[in-house]
C-alpha cells in the first residue's frame, strides 16, 4: 500500500534542489523524487493579470523541464518572489 | 465522455471578481480514472461541479456524452445528471435522519423508480459495498470510513456512467482512505469513469491520468498508465 508521508527538510530555499530516493526492500527499482523551487515573480499591478503572469512563468519553466521528470505536486506561490515548490518524480 | 473547450468560470460577489477557471481544455474518455490535483483555491472543486452539471461555466464549451451542456438551465442540468452522475464528497454528505438503506435509496426515489426495482438496486449496492449488515443503522453510528462506504453505495446505486469524487479520503485515516481508494479502483475496473480531486499523491497514483491545475489553468497532464 502506497502512502504519503511528511518528511521535515532543513534549510530548503531558492536555487536549491533536493533529491529524495525511496528504496524498496524487495525491489530493484527505486523511486526518485526531486524538489525544486521556481521563482515566478509577477511584477504586474493588476491582480488578474498578475496571476496569469505567475501561471505563465511556471508553465514555461515546467514545459521546458527535463522530460524524464514528471510533476507530482505543486505548492502555492510563497513570499514576494512568488516561489513555487514543485515535487517531481523520475519517470 | 467529457470534453471542454476554453472553459472559464468567474464568480462575482460584492464587486469582487474571482476567476476560478480559465482556458480549461480537457477531454476524458469513457473508462478513464482521472485525478485532479493542485494547490488550495486553484479551482478543483469548481471544475468538478461544472463537469458534474452542478454548476454552469461562465464561458467556453462543455460536451457531456456528445451533448453540448454549457448553457443549460438548472432544471435541464438536474434532469441530465440524474442517474448518470454519482458524487462522493470529502464530508460524506449523508442525511443523519435517514438509515443507511434510506440514504442509498434516495437517488432512486428522486428518479421516481418503482419500489420493487429500488429494493433490488439498493440491496445489490449494499452487497457490492459489503454493508448489508449495516442497512438499518444511522450515519452517526458509523465511523468515517464506513460512512464513506455508504456514500459510495449511494453514488453507484443508479449505475452512473461517471463518478465525481471531491477529496474522498480527505477526512479519513490512511487505512480507511486506502479502502476507499480500493473501492474506487474496483468501480473503475468495472467500467465506471472516475474523476477525483485529491491532495494525496499516492491516491492520485491510482488514476491513469493526473491533471495538475494552477490558478484556474491546466498546468500539466501526466498519463500514468493505459486504461
Ligand atoms: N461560490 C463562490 N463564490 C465566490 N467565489 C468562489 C465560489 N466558489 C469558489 N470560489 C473561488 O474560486 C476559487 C477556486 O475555488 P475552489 O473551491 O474551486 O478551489 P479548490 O481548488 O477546490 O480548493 P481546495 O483545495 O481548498 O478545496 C477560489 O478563489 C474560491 O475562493
Ligand atoms: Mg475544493
Amino acid at each position: 500500500m502506497a502512502a504519503d508521508i511528511c518528511i521535515p527538510i532543513k534549510d530548503f530555499g531558492k536555487d536549491k534542489q533536493i533529491n529524495i530516493v525511496i528504496e524498496y526492500p524487495n525491489s530493484e527499482k527505486n523511486d526518485v523524487f526531486k524538489l525544486e523551487v521556481f521563482s515566478c515573480k509577477d511584477g504586474a499591478e493588476n491582480k488578474k493579470k498578475a496571476e496569469d503572469v505567475v501561471f505563465n512563468k511556471l508553465k514555461f519553466q515546467i514545459d521546458n523541464y527535463d522530460r524524464n521528470w514528471e510533476v507530482v505536486q505543486v505548492s502555492p506561490p510563497q513570499g514576494e518572489e512568488n516561489n513555487i515548490v514543485v515535487l517531481f518524480r523520475k519517470r | 465522455m467529457i470534453r471542454t473547450e476554453n472553459l472559464a468560470k468567474v464568480f462575482r460577489a460584492d464587486e469582487v471578481e474571482t476567476v476560478a477557471l480559465k482556458d480549461v481544455n480537457i477531454a476524458i474518455e469513457e473508462g478513464e480514472f482521472v485525478a485532479i490535483m493542485g494547490p488550495s483555491g486553484c479551482g478543483k472543486t469548481t471544475l468538478l461541479n461544472i463537469l458534474g452539471l452542478l454548476d454552469n461555466a461562465s464561458s467556453g464549451s462543455y460536451w457531456f456524452k456528445g451533448k453540448d451542456v454549457a448553457r443549460l438551465s438548472d432544471y435541464q442540468r438536474t434532469a441530465l445528471r440524474k442517474g448518470k452522475i454519482g458524487f462522493v464528497f470529502q464530508s460524506f454528505n449523508l442525511i443523519d435522519e435517514l438509515s443507511v438503506y434510506e440514504n442509498i435509496e434516495l437517488p432512486l426515489v428522486y428518479m421516481k423508480m418503482k419500489a420493487s426495482e429500488r429494493r433490488k438496486r439498493v440491496n445489490s449496492a449494499l452487497e457490492r459495498l459489503k454493508i448489508t449488515h449495516r442497512r438499518n443503522i444511522f450515519p452517526r453510528q458509523l465511523s468515517g470510513g464506513q460512512q464513506q462506504r455508504v456514500a459510495i453505495a449511494r453514488a453507484v446505486v443508479t449505475n452512473p456512467d461517471l463518478i465525481l469524487a471531491d477529496e474522498p479520503t480527505g477526512n479519513l485515516d490512511s487505512i480507511n482512505g486506502a479502502e476507499v481508494m480500493n473501492l474506487l479502483t474496483e468501480l473503475n475496473s468495472d467500467g465506471t469513469t472516475i474523476v477525483m480531486v485529491t491532495h494525496s499523491a499516492s491516491d492520485a497514483d491510482k488514476a491513469n491520468r493526473i491533471i495538475q491545475l494552477f490558478d484556474g489553468h491546466v498546468l500539466t497532464e501526466n498519463f500514468r498508465k493505459a486504461i
